[in-house]
């Protein structure tokens, strides 16, 4: 089941919160959505479920959410911890979330297991620690085994073997041809979960694509090269019009180019090289680089 | 629809103080009752046991004004919980149908509230029975004027508990659902029905009066309530009041409710 956005807008009085989003969460993959702090995330999420009031539609399978008969089974939306009445135990929580499904006690008890609260589940969650209500959430979500999964920052307050567990069920619940767009903070989390991101800042759709094509964009994708003589090197390719700058005693990142034509250039300018190798910009870099300009709440103060 | 039922029955009996505040009215009503017969039956000089009219329970006593106060709590936790524990996203995402959502929630407390009331109803009375046998007195029923008391007394509990949902729906403040009506029935209202009585120069000095009051006491919600539980008068006109205060609430509670960000 594909979910298609188009066209989301909202606004907070003077704020233009989300600005005319549209994007794709094909089936099959895991989607990571990703942006700064303030960027709109969560309120796209909301738009996207109906939750909040503004323009754009939101279809799932073709469909909006209303016209599904059991709209549980068709989205599972994890969009806070914390939400849950502190003195209804964690399987009652579970038994009414399942109601629209119709979900068995067995089937309560079974997805308990699975998140590691069985050993909790007739307790009160008042006491449960942030990463436990995470696992409810999680719990609450996959419930009805809907055909999307929408979650934001599902591994705050995890821990690593946790997060593991969850970049794991994410991939394999993809894997049964099902739709999961999943915000997270953790870049580099995102890299090792996530096969498309979309990236938006300012409320703003910055990439909609495979995390391959975002890093591509990013200008610290680049050749270095070490040589005895990079001046010469640099002449060179400053005059073929490639950026060149140096890096060390010794060095040179080329921008831009491969290893083959860094390779024959130096071969050209008949310099000695010691080492040619090709960096890619991580996740992380790339997106800080391409939203460097468009930080809704950054913090930038110096201590 | 029958998953959103038994999610309100779930949310609502998987909560203990939903089961608190149901019992407190029941509680109250038999206390109440025991102790209104049988302190009664202490004013019968004649020996022969005191006959005393079942309108007294209704219209005497405090017992349904209290039921409607501990039921309100629960009428107003239907929608307030939901947003003070972010529960509504929950709920909306399985129910994308706001309007549903609020006819399911309104329908099932709405008959919780009755049914409560019935009950709390035949306590007070049979409680009353209890207390006032064992001096040879009775509870005197006139199906004529008290079957109408008992339609309007649980219709009285129902638009009391409806205005605190409808507050809660307004503000999404839960105690201010549950504050606000009693706020204005033991404290607004009787100021205003003082400062207007001075005014005027008018008290009956008692109960409120609707037919011989100044029209702006006529419209106050809870003292229109109150004269609905009296059967003198014209107690059907005063709870028609009650229930248009209501309703003026609800409309707008209804309107935001599917209008506002969840």
């Amino acid at each position: 089941m594909t979910i298609e956005a188009v066209g989301l807008s909202k606004r907070y009085g003077s704020v233009l919160a989300v600005d005319a989003l549209t994007f794709t969460v094909p089936r099959g993959v895991v989607t990571g959505f990703l942006g700064p702090n303030g960027a709109g995330k969560s309120t796209a999420m909301r738009l996207m479920l109906d939750l909040d009031r503004g323009e754009g539609r939101t279809a799932f399978d073709g469909k909006p959410l209303k016209e599904h008969r059991h709209a549980s089974r068709v989205v599972g939306a994890h969009l806070d911890a914390k939400v849950f009445h502190p003195q209804r135990t964690a399987r009652n929580h579970l038994r009414m979330v399942g109601s629209d499904a119709g979900v068995s006690n067995a089937r309560v008890d079974e997805v308990l297991s699975m998140v590691g609260l069985d050993s909790v589940a007739r307790k009160r969650p008042k006491t449960f620690s942030l990463g436990m209500s995470q696992r409810l959430a999680l719990a609450g979500a996959v419930l009805a085994d809907p055909m999307c999964l929408m979650l934001d920052e599902p591994a705050n307050g995890l821990d690593p073997q946790s997060i593991q567990w969850l970049r794991e069920f994410l991939r394999n619940y993809a894997s049964q041809g099902r739709s999961v767009l999943v915000s997270s903070h953790l870049l580099s989390e995102m890299q090792l979960m996530a096969d498309r991101i979309v990236v938006i800042a300012k409320g703003k759709l910055i990439t909609d694509g495979t995390v391959e094509d975002f890093v591509s964009m990013s200008t610290r994708n680049d050749v270095l090269v070490r040589c005895d003589r990079p001046e010469a090197l640099v002449e060179l390719l400053r005059a073929e019009g490639v950026t060149a700058v140096a890096e060390g005693p010794d060095g040179l990142a080329v921008i831009g180019e491969s290893t083959d034509r860094v390779g024959e250039a130096a071969f050209r300018a008949g310099v000695v090289v010691r080492e040619l190798v090709s960096r890619r910009a991580s996740l992380e870099e790339a997106f800080l680089e391409l939203t460097s300009d468009a930080q809704g709440f950054a913090a930038g103060g110096q201590l | 629809m029958s998953g959103q039922i038994r999610y309100e029955w779930l949310r609502l009996t998987t909560i203990r103080s939903t089961w608190i505040m149901l019992a407190m009215p029941i509680v109250l009503a038999a206390a109440v009752g025991w102790l209104f017969g049988h302190f009664s039956s202490a004013l019968d000089r004649s020996g022969q046991g005191l006959t005393i009219g079942f309108e007294l329970l209704i219209n005497a006593s405090p017992v349904m004004t209290l039921a409607a106060v501990f039921l309100s709590v629960v009428f107003a936790q239907a929608i307030g919980q939901e947003y003070r524990h972010g529960l509504i996203r929950v709920t909306l995402t399985q129910f994308p149908h706001r309007n549903r959502v609020l006819v399911v929630k309104i329908a099932m407390m709405s008959i919780l509230v009755l049914v409560m009331a019935v009950i709390v109803v035949a306590v007070l009375w049979g409680a009353a029975i209890v207390g006032i046998a064992p001096t040879g007195g009775s509870i005197r029923y006139i199906a004529a004027t008290d079957n109408p008391l008992i339609v309007r007394a649980l219709l009285y509990v129902l638009v009391f508990t409806a205005i605190a949902f409808a507050i809660t729906m307004i503000t999404r403040i839960i105690q201010l659902g549950i504050i606000l009506p009693i706020v204005l029935a033991l404290l607004v209202e009787p100021i205003i029905r003082v400062i207007v009585l001075i005014a005027t120069g008018g008290s009956n000095g008692g109960r409120p009066d609707i037919a011989s009051e100044p029209l702006i006491l006529r419209l106050l919600p809870f003292s229109s309530g109150q004269s609905a539980l009296a059967t003198d008068g014209d107690p059907w006109q005063g709870l028609l009041i009650f229930a248009i205060w209501g309703a003026v609430l609800l409309i707008p509670g209804w309107i935001l409710f599917v209008r506002r960000d969840a």
